[in-house]
C-alpha cells in the first residue's frame, strides 16, 4: 500500500531550475496516470530569492487543493530547508544537498530579516543550533527521513564527463531534484526520461545528460526507492493537458476565435500573451487557424483602446492584465460600454494596493472590477474556479461580449495563472461560438437602432455601410446628441441589456452548487477558492458537518435569484464566505445585490493560497463558535 | 456607397466657432477624399476629444470619436484588424501631444499605415483656452491669466524623431496646399503625420490667421528642397535637414513636406513576415466558426495544435 | 599559506547558486572548487583591486553581493571569499518571473 494523495515542496533560489523540475515531474507523473496540481510561489526578483513549488499528487484524480504538512521536501539549498522544515510531517522525507550542511541561517543573505529572526527563534525554542546540521537533527527526532547527496560531486562529474558549461548547471541540479523526487515516489526511470524528453524536446544532449544524472541518483539512493510510493493510478485519463492557467486561457482564446490581443507586460498576465504569440497562426489539415495579431502596446491605455478598435472592425479581441494595468484601462471600458463594443479583459489579480505583492495572488479586486468606470452601463464580470472552468468561461466571455455587445471582465488570479495542473482535454463538441451577428437591415444603417435592446452590429468596413461611434451621448446613427428624450432611451438601453444577460445566461453558468443541500452550512466563494473549498467541505464532513459549496461564477450581474433559491432551500443560517482578501467582499456584494447578510467570513491576504488544512480548521471554528471572522495566513 | 452620391459632407450641423481653422481642415478633407475616390465604407476617421475631435461626425465615412488622447490606439486596433481600411486620425495638440504623446511616439516606431492629422491651435479649445503643448514659453493668449511657463514641443521634430515616414505641415486656410498634403499623406505607405496650423478665433489671439498669412511660405517653392529619402544611407542627413527646417519659426514659417522615407518597412510588412498569411488573411477576413457555430478548432485540430502540452497516459502494466 | 586549489584562485568564477562549482576564467571550463592546476594564482587583495579597476566590480561569494568600491572590497576581503565575477545561470533568464 502506498499513498493515494501526497503533497510535496520543491524549493530553491529563483531561476535555479525549479520551473524545469516542475515541468519534468508533472509530465512524468501525468504520463503514468497521476493527477497533479502545482502552485508556483516566488518573489518579485530576478536572481537569488527563495522560490518554491507546492505540489499535490493523487492517484485518483487531479487534486483540487494544496495542503500542509507535506510528505516530502526537496531542497536545492539551505534556505529552502530553513524556510520549510516545519512543514514536513513526521514520517516524511527531506532531500538536501550535503555540501551545505554547515550553513547557518544567519549566513544566508537572501532571507528577509524578519523571517530569519523568526527561524532563529524557532530553532532556539527547539534547543537546536543555527546550522543546517542541527535542523536535520530536529527533523530526524520527529521521524523525518533525511536524505543527502553531494550536488558538487554530481556536477563535477558532469563537468568532467560531458564538459558542460557552468552557466547551465541549473539544468542538472533540476535533474538531481526531479530524479530524487521520482525515485522516492516510486516512479520508474522510463517515466522520468519521458519527462525529460517532453521538456527538453529537441535538445537531445540535455536529455542524455539528465538521464545520466538520474542514473547517478538511482545508484546512490537505491535503498530509498519507493519510500513514498504512490498507489497504482486509478484515474481514467487517457490523454491530459499539462498546462498553467495562463496557458489554458490562451488556448481557449484560440478556440474561441480570438483575432486581436493587446497587452502591456505585467505579472501574472504576460505569459498568456506570450503563449498566444507562439500560436498566433497555425495551419492544420489545410485549415488556417488565425491569424491573431498580438501586439505589445506602449501602455495599458493603448492596450484596451486598440482592442476596442479591433472589436469595431468586427474581430474578437481582448487584452490581459493585472490590477495596476486594469486601473489604467478603466476609461476605455467606459467607452466600450457607451459604444456597445464587445471586448474581453482577462484580469489576473495579484496582491495590491499599488504594486503590493506583485508576484503573489489575491482576490481583492472584486469590487473594483464590478464597479469600475464612470457612468452607468452594462458590463459583465465572470470568474473561474479552476483550469477547466477557465477554458469554458473564456469562450463564454467572448460569447457574452458579442451577443450583448458589452465589455466582459474575466476575473482570474495569480494562483490560477501560475499553477500547473493535469487537465482533462476540453470537450470541443460542447463549445459554440455565438457572435450575435444579425443581418444588417436594408436602408440607412443605424448602429444604435433603438428598436431592440441589442442593435444589429456591422463591422467597420462592411461594404455599403457607414456608421459613427462616439463616447458622447449619441443618436441611433452614432452622432452626438444631448436631447433628453433620446438620452433617456439610449442610456436605459445600455443598462437594460444587463437584464437580458441575467435572464438568458443559464443558471448553471452563473452559480454552481456542489454537495447535497439541506446540510449544516453553506460555504460561498468564487474563483480560485473553489478547489480548496470543495476539499474542505469533504474534509469537514468527516468531522460530522455536512454542507455545500456555492461557486459564484458570474459576479456581475450578480446571480441574485439563483443565490436566494439556494439559500432558501438550505436555510439562511450558517452561511460562510471565503476569499483571498481582507474584506471577503463577495459577502458585501451579495448583501448589496441579493439582500442577504453573510456574517461569517474567512479571509486570507498574505498573497499565498489558502490551503486545505487551514480552511478546514477555520470553517470548523466558524461553525462551532460564535466567531464571525477568521483570518488565516499559513505558508512561506 | 448607395444613395449619398459623391459628397463626403454629412447631415450633421457643424458647430465650430465661426472663423475657426477647423472649417478649412474639414473642407480640405472633403476635397482630398473626393480626389482619392475613397470608398466611405472602407474609410475610417478616428478622432480624439476636443473641438477637433468632432470632425468625423461631419464627414460621410465611418467615424470613431474616441477618448481624449487615445485616437491612435483605437486606430491601431482598427487598422491591424482590417488592413484593407484607410484610417485617418484627427486630434488636437493637447490630445495628440499632451495626454496622448506616448501613443504618438509609439505609432512612429511602428510605422503602421495610418495618417495622423494634428489640429494645431496652441490651446485647449474645448476646455476654454488653456495652454496646449505647442504654445511657446512666455506666450500669453487671452484666456490665460498669466504667461505660459512651459515650453512648446516641436511637432515636426517629434514626428521625425519618432519614426514617422511622411512628415508635413500645412496651414488650415491654404486650402489647395492642405488638400494636396492630405492626399499625399493618405497615399503614403506607413505612418504619415500632418501638422496643420489652425487658428482658434476664440482663444488664441496670438496665432491668428493674420499672423500666419503673413508668415507661411511653401517649401516646394525652393527647387533645392528635397525631403525624400531614396536610399537608407540618406536617412540621417535628410532627417537632420527636416529637423533643422522645422526649427524655423517666427518671421517665416515653412509649410510643405519635411520628410519622406519609403525605405522603412511598415508594421504590416513586419507582421506579415511573422504571420505569413497576413495581410491577405487577416483578423477581419478570417473565419472563426462554422455555420453551425462550431469553432474552427475541433478535437482533432486541437490535439495537433497543442500537442506540446498534451501527455498521452501510459500506465505501467 | 592558502591551499592551491581552484576555490582559492583568482580565476575561479563561482556559480551564483552552487559556488562549490564554477568556471575557470583561464581555461573557460567548468571546475569544482576542490580541483587544482599549475596556473593557480591566489585571489590576493591586489589581484582583486586590479580586477575592480578593470571590471568595475567584484563579487563576494559569501554575501552574494556585488562590490563596487575599494573600501567595500577591503572590508569584505577580511573574512569573506571574493571572486572577480559570478556565473549567472542561463535558466535565470528563462525562468525569471518578477513584477
Ligand atoms: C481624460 C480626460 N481629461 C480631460 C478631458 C477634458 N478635455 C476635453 S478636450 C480637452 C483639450 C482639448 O484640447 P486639444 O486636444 O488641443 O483640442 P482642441 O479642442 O484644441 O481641438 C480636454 C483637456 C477629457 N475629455 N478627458
Ligand atoms: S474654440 Fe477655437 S478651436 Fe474650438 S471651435 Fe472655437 S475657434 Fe475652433
Ligand atoms: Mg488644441
Ligand atoms: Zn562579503
Amino acid at each position: 500500500m502506498g499513498f493515494s494523495e501526497l503533497s510535496l515542496i520543491l524549493g530553491g533560489p529563483q531561476g535555479s531550475g525549479l520551473e524545469t523540475s516542475m515541468l519534468v515531474l508533472s509530465r512524468a507523473l501525468a504520463y503514468r496516470g497521476y493527477g497533479v496540481v502545482a502552485d508556483r510561489e516566488y518573489y518579485s526578483n530576478i536572481v537569488g530569492r527563495h522560490s518554491y513549488i507546492h505540489m499535490s499528487i493523487s492517484s485518483k484524480r487531479t487534486p483540487r487543493s494544496l495542503t500542509y504538512p507535506v510528505k516530502l521536501l526537496v531542497s536545492m539549498d539551505a534556505e529552502t530547508v530553513f524556510t520549510h522544515f516545519k512543514d514536513i510531517e513526521s514520517g516524511g522525507v527531506l532531500f538536501y544537498d550535503k555540501d551545505v550542511r554547515a550553513k547557518k541561517v544567519t549566513e544566508i543573505p537572501s532571507i528577509e530579516e524578519s523571517l530569519r529572526s523568526r527561524i532563529a527563534r524557532d530553532l532556539k525554542a527547539l534547543g537546536a543550533g543555527e546550522d543546517l546540521e542541527s535542523v536535520l537533527g530536529v527533523l530526524r527526532g520527529r521521524g523525518v527521513t533525511t536524505i543527502g547527496m553531494s550536488f558538487q560531486e554530481i556536477l563535477r562529474d558532469l563537468m568532467k564527463t560531458f564538459g558542460i558549461d557552468p552557466r547551465s548547471l541549473s539544468r542538472y541540479v533540476s535533474g538531481i531534484i526531479t530524479s530524487s523526487a521520482a525515485l522516492l515516489l516510486g516512479l520508474d526511470r522510463e517515466a522520468l526520461k519521458y519527462g525529460f524528453e517532453r521538456v527538453f524536446a529537441a535538445r537531445a544532449k540535455l536529455v542524455e545528460q539528465n538521464v545520466y544524472v538520474a542514473d547517478s541518483v538511482w545508484r546512490e539512493l537505491k535503498s530509498y526507492e519507493g519510500l513514498l510510493r504512490l498507489d497504482y493510478p486509478e484515474t481514467e485519463f487517457s490523454e491530459v493537458l499539462v498546462a498553467t492557467g495562463n496557458d489554458v486561457v490562451a488556448i481557449a482564446k484560440i478556440v474561441a476565435g480570438l483575432r486581436y490581443q493587446s497587452y502591456y507586460p505585467i505579472t501574472p498576465a504576460a505569459d498568456e500573451s506570450f503563449f498566444l504569440e507562439k500560436y498566433e497562426v497555425s495551419e492544420v489539415d489545410g485549415t488556417i487557424v488565425g491569424p491573431i495579431v498580438v501586439i505589445q502596446t506602449e501602455d495599458e491605455i493603448a492596450a484596451i483602446n486598440s482592442a476596442i478598435g479591433a472589436s469595431l472592425a468586427g474581430v474578437r479581441s481582448s487584452t490581459a492584465t493585472s490590477g495596476p494595468g486594469f486601473d489604467l484601462m478603466v476609461e476605455g471600458i467606459s467607452w466600450a460600454g457607451m459604444n456597445e463594443a464587445p471586448v474581453v479583459i482577462t484580469y489576473y489579480q495579484r496582491g495590491g494596493p499599488s504594486t503590493g505583492l506583485p508576484t503573489r495572488g489575491s482576490q481583492s479586486d472584486l469590487l473594483s472590477s464590478a464597479f469600475a468606470a464612470h457612468g452607468e452601463f452594462a458590463k459583465v464580470v465572470l470568474s473561474s474556479g479552476d483550469h477547466l472552468d477557465a477554458f469554458y468561461d473564456t469562450v463564454l466571455a467572448f460569447n457574452i461580449a458579442e451577443k450583448y455587445q458589452l465589455p466582459v471582465i474575466h476575473l482570474l488570479d495569480k494562483f490560477l495563472a501560475n499553477s500547473t495542473a493535469t487537465i482533462p482535454l476540453p470537450d470541443l463538441g460542447r463549445v459554440r461560438i455565438e457572435r450575435g451577428l444579425k443581418p444588417v437591415p436594408p436602408g440607412t444603417y443605424k448602429r444604435f437602432n433603438l428598436e431592440a435592446l441589442i442593435s444589429p452590429r456591422a463591422p467597420l468596413g462592411t461594404p455599403g455601410v457607414i456608421m459613427w461611434y462616439t463616447g458622447d451621448e449619441h443618436d441611433e446613427f452614432g452622432h452626438i446628441s444631448e436631447e433628453p428624450e433620446n438620452r433617456v432611451r439610449m442610456y436605459s438601453k445600455r443598462i437594460e441589456k444587463l437584464k437580458l444577460v441575467d435572464e438568458e445566461v443559464p443558471g448553471d453558468l452563473k452559480l454552481r452548487v456542489y454537495g447535497d443541500e439541506g446540510g449544516d452550512f453553506c460555504l460561498i466563494g468564487w474563483g480560485s477558492v473553489k478547489g480548496v473549498a470543495l476539499d474542505a467541505v469533504d474534509e469537514i464532513a468527516k468531522r460530522g458537518f455536512r454542507g455545500i459549496y456555492v461557486d459564484v461564477k458570474m459576479l456581475w450581474p450578480f446571480p441574485r435569484r439563483e443565490l436566494l433559491e439556494v439559500l432558501r432551500r438550505s436555510g439562511f443560517g450558517n452561511v460562510v464566505a471565503v476569499e483571498h482578501s481582507y474584506g471577503v467582499n463577495i459577502a458585501d456584494l451579495a448583501a448589496m445585490a441579493a439582500g442577504v447578510q453573510i456574517r461569517k467570513r474567512i479571509a486570507k491576504f498574505t498573497g499565498r493560497p489558502i490551503t486545505l488544512s487551514e480552511l478546514t480548521q477555520a470553517l470548523e471554528k466558524t461553525l462551532t463558535s460564535d466567531v464571525d471572522r477568521v483570518v488565516i495566513s499559513y505558508g512561506g | 456607397m448607395e444613395g449619398r452620391g459623391v459628397s463626403f459632407k454629412s447631415d450633421v450641423w457643424v458647430d465650430w466657432c465661426p472663423g475657426c481653422g477647423n472649417y478649412g481642415i474639414l473642407t480640405a478633407v472633403f476635397k482630398a477624399f473626393a480626389e482619392l475616390k475613397l470608398d466611405p465604407s472602407k474609410t475610417v476617421i478616428v478622432s480624439g476629444i476636443g473641438c477637433s475631435g468632432k470632425l468625423p461626425h461631419f464627414v460621410n465615412v465611418n467615424g470613431v470619436h474616441t477618448l481624449h488622447g487615445r485616437a491612435i490606439p483605437f486606430a491601431t486596433g482598427i487598422k491591424l484588424a482590417n488592413p484593407e481600411l484607410t484610417v485617418v486620425v484627427h486630434g488636437g495638440d493637447g490630445d495628440l501631444l499632451g495626454i496622448g504623446a506616448g501613443h504618438f511616439v509609439a505609432l512612429g516606431r511602428r510605422n503602421l499605415d495610418i495618417v495622423v492629422i494634428l489640429h494645431n491651435n496652441g490651446v485647449y479649445g474645448l476646455t476654454k483656452g488653456q495652454a496646449s503643448p505647442t504654445l511657446p514659453l512666455d506666450a500669453k493668449t487671452k484666456a490665460l491669466p498669466k504667461p505660459n511657463i512651459q515650453q512648446a514641443v516641436n511637432p515636426i521634430m517629434l514626428a521625425v524623431a519618432s519614426g514617422y515616414t511622411f512628415v508635413a505641415r500645412s496651414y488650415a486656410f491654404e486650402g489647395e496646399h492642405l488638400k494636396n498634403v492630405i492626399v499625399d499623406a493618405v497615399k503614403h505607405r506607413g505612418a504619415a503625420f500632418v501638422d496643420i496650423l489652425q487658428p482658434c478665433v476664440t482663444f488664441n489671439d496670438i496665432f491668428t490667421s493674420e499672423y500666419y498669412r503673413k508668415r507661411v511660405y511653401r517649401l516646394d517653392k525652393d527647387p533645392d528642397w528635397d525631403p525624400v529619402v531614396r536610399k537608407p544611407e540618406e536617412r540621417i542627413s535628410k532627417m537632420l535637414k527636416a529637423i533643422e527646417k522645422s526649427a524655423e519659426w517666427g518671421e517665416r514659417i515653412p509649410i510643405g513636406v519635411f520628410y519622406v522615407d519609403s525605405t522603412v518597412s511598415t508594421y504590416e510588412e513586419r507582421l506579415s513576415s511573422r504571420l505569413k498569411v497576413y495581410p491577405k488573411v487577416n483578423p477581419a477576413s478570417s473565419v472563426i466558426a462554422s455555420e453551425d457555430l462550431r469553432p474552427v478548432v475541433d478535437d482533432v485540430k486541437f490535439k495537433k495544435i497543442f500537442s506540446d502540452l498534451i501527455v498521452r497516459v501510459s500506465k505501467r502494466v | 599559506m592558502v591551499e592551491e586549489r581552484c576555490g582559492n584562485c583568482v580565476n575561479y568564477s563561482p556559480h551564483v547558486y552552487y559556488p562549490q562549482v564554477g568556471r575557470c576564467l583561464v581555461f573557460s571550463t567548468g571546475v569544482s572548487e576542490s580541483d587544482s592546476c599549475d596556473k593557480f594564482k591566489r585571489a590576493s587583495i591586489d589581484e582583486l583591486l586590479n580586477a575592480l579597476g578593470g571590471e568595475g566590480s567584484v563579487y563576494c561569494t559569501t554575501c552574494g553581493a556585488t562590490l563596487v568600491d575599494e573600501e567595500e572590497l577591503k572590508a569584505h576581503s577580511r573574512n569573506h571569499r571574493l571572486a572577480i565575477r559570478a556565473v549567472i545561470d542561463e535558466a535565470i533568464a528563462e525562468e525569471a518571473r518578477a513584477d
